[in-house]
């Protein structure tokens, strides 16, 4: 991935930040996902165990919507794929972070609310147009070389300059695996709920943990179901990232969190582009419900900071 | 106290370290790699553009094949990533092979809608990387995303084929650490057994 020279003068002034804000966490375990994809050759140290070149990954505003695709899966029904991703954002979301002043907000200062179904099952983003933050399944082909080997895969657009997170999309290989959605996880089982909690993390900027009881740790092993609840060392990546006065700590320092606006950027729709996908009329949750939705949030969120 | 502490930690963190970034994918063994490839090489990027295509960014990373390991290939070709940056957009597609300018890898190479494509995306690459003795080592690629135990089906096809010992064994833990001769000697055996007897 090739930066612009801009780009280049902005991480050599940003750099000697970044590796600061890193070093004095070193007690911690978990990584953020930077602009820059890892270098292959790049071996973690216990002075550098995250990959830190270029921008940590964030969302600007209080508030992120995302959307599901409306047939879900054969395996996965839309109810309980949208059960399982409300679970899965919320553990991050509620998440309590340490504060020390008892009278402020301890909660994450991000927001995750449900959009509604979308018809639209492609992985995309529309700079000139609507998009949304599709969680899609994948029943028939899966649309990646390698189907027999993945499992789930999170996609993530955003500015170069500055890390703000502009999409992301999760893509979930039903069409080789089996994933339990209810009741107990077989020892050689897929906990949808382990893999949606992990790929969440990712969705709001996380990178893997060092820590092996984290949620956002490397490895998943089958048939566990411990990756539902985060540790506490994904809850101070999740703080550090969004912390509870509602700042965003970025390469450059805290920025101010934007609104909370939900609204995909360039506002929400279920087109794939110029092929025509359209968003879905909204049968369980339509206009109606996902008014509801959003203003249960709203007031979750007031009493959650009041 | 202090230093007891401090120990201990740097004890936690050296025993943890892991790659860092992910998706969710079984770990590859090397027979069943090399079976999805249609060539190994050693190569070294040398140009790179990315594109948007249908609202993704794709990535067209021009190699030099320095070595061919195993299969049939052109002497330079296009290998096709997803994710990259056009303008002041990224995107980025967790566990995907990552081909940096002049870093010599070795790779498994397959076709996938008419463009080549790294095998085992991320676990398909390996880099390459000269020892303090000036030797050419084979690395296996750290940053590949969450990693599940191999595919049970794939573990119980390769192991009713052949009982060859590296044949059901991550492709990553087999190659590691080897000299680009001796990872090249493995995957010849290893291509003999997927591509000659079928």
């Amino acid at each position: 991935m090739w930066r612009t020279s801009a780009a280049l003068l902005a991480v050599g002034v940003t750099l000697t930040i970044s590796a600061s804000l890193m070093s004095a966490r070193r007690a911690e375990a978990f990584c953020r996902t930077t602009t820059s994809s890892i270098d292959p050759s790049f071996v973690a140290t216990p002075d550098h165990p995250c990959w830190d070149d270029g921008m940590p990954l964030f969302w600007k505003n209080a508030c992120v919507g995302y959307s599901i695709q409306q047939d879900a899966s054969k395996q996965v029904s839309f109810n309980d794929a949208q059960t399982s991703m409300e679970t899965a954002f919320a553990e991050w979301t509620s998440a309590t972070c340490p504060t020390a002043n008892d009278t402020a907000s301890s909660k994450a200062s991000i927001d995750v609310r449900f959009l509604g179904p979308v018809a639209c099952h492609k992985v995309q983003y529309n700079s000139g147009s609507g998009n949304s933050n599709t969680i899609m399944f994948d029943d028939g082909t899966w649309p990646h070389n390698d189907s027999n080997n993945t499992l789930g895969l999170t996609t993530v657009t955003y500015n170069i300059n500055t890390g703000e997170l502009y999409d992301a999309d999760m893509e979930l290989n039903t069409a080789q695996q089996s994933l339990t959605v209810n009741g107990d996880v077989p020892s050689d089982g897929f906990d949808l709920l382990s893999i949606v909690t992990h790929e969440s993390g990712h969705f709001l900027g996380l990178a893997h943990s060092q820590d092996t009881h984290a949620t956002m740790f490397a490895h998943y092993t089958q048939g566990a179901t411990s990756m539902r609840s985060l540790s506490a060392d994904d809850v101070q990546g999740i703080c550090s990232v969004y912390a509870p006065d509602g700042t965003r700590m970025t390469a450059t320092g805290a920025v101010p969190e934007g609104p909370c606006d939900p609204t995909p950027r360039h506002g929400y729709s279920g087109v794939c582009g110029s092929s025509g996908c359209s968003a879905a009329p909204g049968p369980t949750s339509g206009g109606f419900g996902v008014l509801a939705v959003m203003l249960g949030l709203v007031r979750r969120r007031r009493a959650g900071r009041a | 106290m202090m230093w007891r502490m401090r120990w201990r930690a740097l004890l936690i963190a050296i025993l943890l370290i892991v790659p860092a970034h992910a998706s969710v994918s079984f770990t590859v063994l090397l027979d069943a790699l090399a079976s999805e490839s249609s060539a190994a090489v050693v190569m070294t990027p040398f140009d790179q553009k990315s594109v948007w295509e249908d609202g993704r960014i794709a990535t067209y990373t021009h190699v030099r094949v320095e070595r061919v390991v195993a299969g049939t290939i052109a002497s330079d070709v296009w290998i096709k990533t997803l994710g990259g940056a056009v303008g002041d957009i990224g995107q980025m597609v967790e566990g995907e092979a990552v081909l940096r300018a002049g870093q010599t890898s070795l790779l498994f190479i397959t076709s996938y809608e008419n463009n080549l494509v790294v095998a085992g995306r991320g676990q398909g690459q390996f880099p390459i990387t000269a020892d303090g003795a000036g030797v050419k080592r084979v690395h296996k690629n750290l940053h590949v995303g969450a990693l599940l135990a191999p595919n049970p089906s794939s573990l119980a096809r390769i192991r009713a084929a052949t009982s060859h010992p590296s044949a059901a064994a991550p492709a990553g833990d087999v190659l590691d650490g080897r000299t680009v001769d001796d990872a090249a000697t493995e995957i010849a055996s290893s291509w003999t057994r997927t591509h000659v007897a079928h």
